[in-house]
């Protein structure tokens, strides 16, 4: 029984929560690593759910904005290409997610968004996703003598794995509640058979 | 069985634990944490420059600007009755030698003007080699810090050949880095026996913490009779000599430094610049904030009350610069200073003396996100503020304080 706390404790103490690959939940901000830089990622659907605000994963199919922020200025200086495969498989939540493959940039992308500088520093991507599935994305920058690729594979119009973030802090407030009910419970009943004992 | 007063016990050590191990990485010095709300609508900075970014230790820098009380001040923001001019430096990289606001010594707080601007200076002496990030700074009673932009500084040297060298009232040179340190170890030591000769004396008198607690409900209203005539008697001397030592080393202070000089509780009333505005009026019609484009879009009424044509050339906010490359031009001072220097454009061209024109202003950067502007459009009241720059043929500036509220748009 033990073991339950302790795996409650450590699944929802966890103040980093990880995305997929290149795209990861950096506190409150949704962050994409390209190599030494970083963008913000913001993924809108204003047909679905106008202001909410998503990070990698697309709740549901339809038209769908990614905003790419740069965070570093030298990105503005940079060419960013932003392209996007389907897939079969859903994304592992590990390491492997961010692994380039070549194979996978040889392929003809399912849209591709051509290099080109963004000097205001952001990059907006329309695309009208209209049915469910599996997908990876790179965001390929260059510039004069580099050049840093990053993979994150995303779903659109699938229901998130585990729990939701939002739910968390609830669910364990529940449980704190439920076993301190539990607990004054059980003392106040161990009262009378104490009277009973010294009577 | 499961012994619940044991797991929830755990529980909440094993929180506590967490909590208390993890430390997140502190990012920067929180210019970008503060509400968008406060870096746009209480101080508005410009116009800020360092001396050198460059330095040795025992250099000097001067850091120089201008700030603008903000006229829509929030209301759940204390006013500027008292406010302490400062510079923000993660740790004690310079000390600072003089500040002035509008050529007055800065040395005390102040009271600021809502809708003013004002000047100011600062002069710091690198003290140790570092890159830091620095900040004008103005700390506001009951609101807090508010941060200027910020440069990046290189000091370089040996800390070990710093020195604060100054000649007090009396014509005493003395160096404040090392002026009384031993005075004040020697006070601190002592005091640090006396004390920690207090609590061990009383670790050694009977039961402590929860045993002494259990003693004490259970003897009641006798509790006291736990207390010995030895333990008065060794308390009252203790009382006693506090208070006689205390009264002494101020007595011995006084005499021997009889002159002493006004620290920053005291209070100046320093009056503003001159009217920044020139004649030129704007008031904005209606504004939106197109979240995909990350981009400000407004609609400003001018009336140009000068004698020459101006033409808009930047918006500042919230310690960003919007600029129109056509009308005026910035570069980006580091690789954190954040200017869009392509970031304005307008439609309605120039407004001619006399004339009342409606300007569509856009100010686009991908900082609105990055430094968690766009987070205005979620306030209550969802209400942005700026700083317009009018520039006449002879580059004279016309600065104008606009704001108003904010409409989010998503496509």
């Amino acid at each position: 029984m033990y073991k339950v706390f302790y795996v409650l404790i450590l699944a929802f103490m966890s103040t980093l929560s990880w995305g997929h690959g290149g795209v990861a939940n950096d506190g409150n901000q949704c962050k994409l690593s390209v190599g030494p830089y970083m963008m913000n990622f913001s993924g809108y659907q204003p047909e679905n759910n106008v202001s909410k605000q998503f990070c990698d994963d697309m709740p549901g199919v339809g038209k769908s904005i990614i905003v790419l922020d740069f965070i570093d200025n030298k990105l503005r200086d940079m060419t960013v290409n932003f392209r996007v495969l389907k897939t079969d498989s859903a994304a592992q939540g590990n390491a492997d997610d961010g692994v380039i493959n070549e194979a996978e940039l040889a392929q003809k992308p399912f849209f591709e968004i051509p290099a080109k500088h963004y000097p205001t520093g952001s990059m907006t991507i329309s695309q009208d996703f209209k049915e469910e599935g599996h997908f990876i994305g790179y965001v390929i920058v260059e510039g004069e003598n580099e050049k840093f690729i990053s993979r994150f594979p995303f779903s659109v119009g699938l229901p998130p794995a585990g729990i939701p973030e939002v739910l968390k802090i609830p669910i364990v407030a529940f449980i704190i509640i439920i076993l301190i009910m539990v607990w004054f419970s059980r003392k106040k009943s161990a009262v009378p058979n104490e009277k009973e004992t010294d009577d | 069985m499961l012994n619940l007063k044991k797991t929830i016990a755990i529980l909440v050590a094993a929180i506590s634990i967490v909590v208390a191990v993890y430390a997140a990485p502190v990012m920067a010095h929180g210019e970008k944490s503060q509400a968008a709300y406060l870096r746009m609508r209480t101080l508005l900075w410009y116009d800020v420059e360092v001396s050198t970014t460059k330095l040795m230790v025992n250099d000097e820098l001067v850091m120089t600007g201008k700030f603008y009380w903000f006229y829509d001040w929030p209301a759940n923001i204390a006013k500027p009755e008292v406010a302490f001019l400062n510079i923000g430096i993660p740790g004690p990289v310079f000390v600072r030698k003089a500040s002035y606001i509008n050529g007055v010594s800065g040395v005390n707080s102040t009271r600021f003007d809502i809708g003013s601007t004002y000047e100011f200076k600062v002069v710091l002496k690198a003290r140790r080699a570092a890159r830091i990030h620095m900040h004008a700074l103005m700390n506001v009673k009951k609101a807090g810090p508010l941060i200027g932009p910020g440069r990046w500084v290189e000091v370089t040297g040996d800390m070990a050949d710093f020195s604060n060298e100054v000649t007090t009232l009396t014509g005493e040179t003395i160096d404040l880095e090392t002026y009384g340190l031993q005075n004040s170890i020697r006070w601190h030591v002592f005091w640090g026996v006396v004390a920690a000769a207090w609590l061990l004396y009383w670790l050694f008198q009977g039961p402590i913490l929860i045993p002494r607690y259990k003693k004490v409900k259970l003897l009641g209203e006798n509790a006291d009779d736990m207390i010995t005539s030895t333990q008065r008697t060794i308390g009252l001397v203790l009382l006693i000599g506090t208070v006689v030592v205390v009264t002494w080393s101020y007595y011995d202070t006084q005499a021997k430094y009889p002159i002493t000089i006004p620290l920053q509780s005291g209070r100046t009333n320093i009056p503003p610049l001159p009217d920044t505005t020139l004649g030129v009026r704007a008031e904005v019609v209606d504004a939106r904030y197109r979240v995909s484009g990350r981009a400000l879009e407004f609609s400003v009424n001018v009336t140009n009350n000068t004698n020459s044509p101006i033409r808009l050339g930047e918006f500042t906010s919230a310690n960003i610069r919007w600029m129109n490359p056509d009308v005026s031009t910035a570069e980006p001072a580091d690789s954190h200073d954040p200017v869009a220097t392509n970031g304005l454009k307008y439609e309605g061209g120039i407004v001619y003396p006399g004339e009342t024109k409606l300007l569509k202003v856009t100010c686009t950067d991908a900082a609105w996100e990055t430094h968690r502007l766009a987070k205005v459009v979620y306030d209550p009241d969802s209400r942005f503020g700026g700083l317009l720059f009018f520039f006449d043929n002879e580059n004279k500036r016309s600065i104008v304080a606009i704001g108003g509220p904010l409409v989010p748009v998503f496509i």
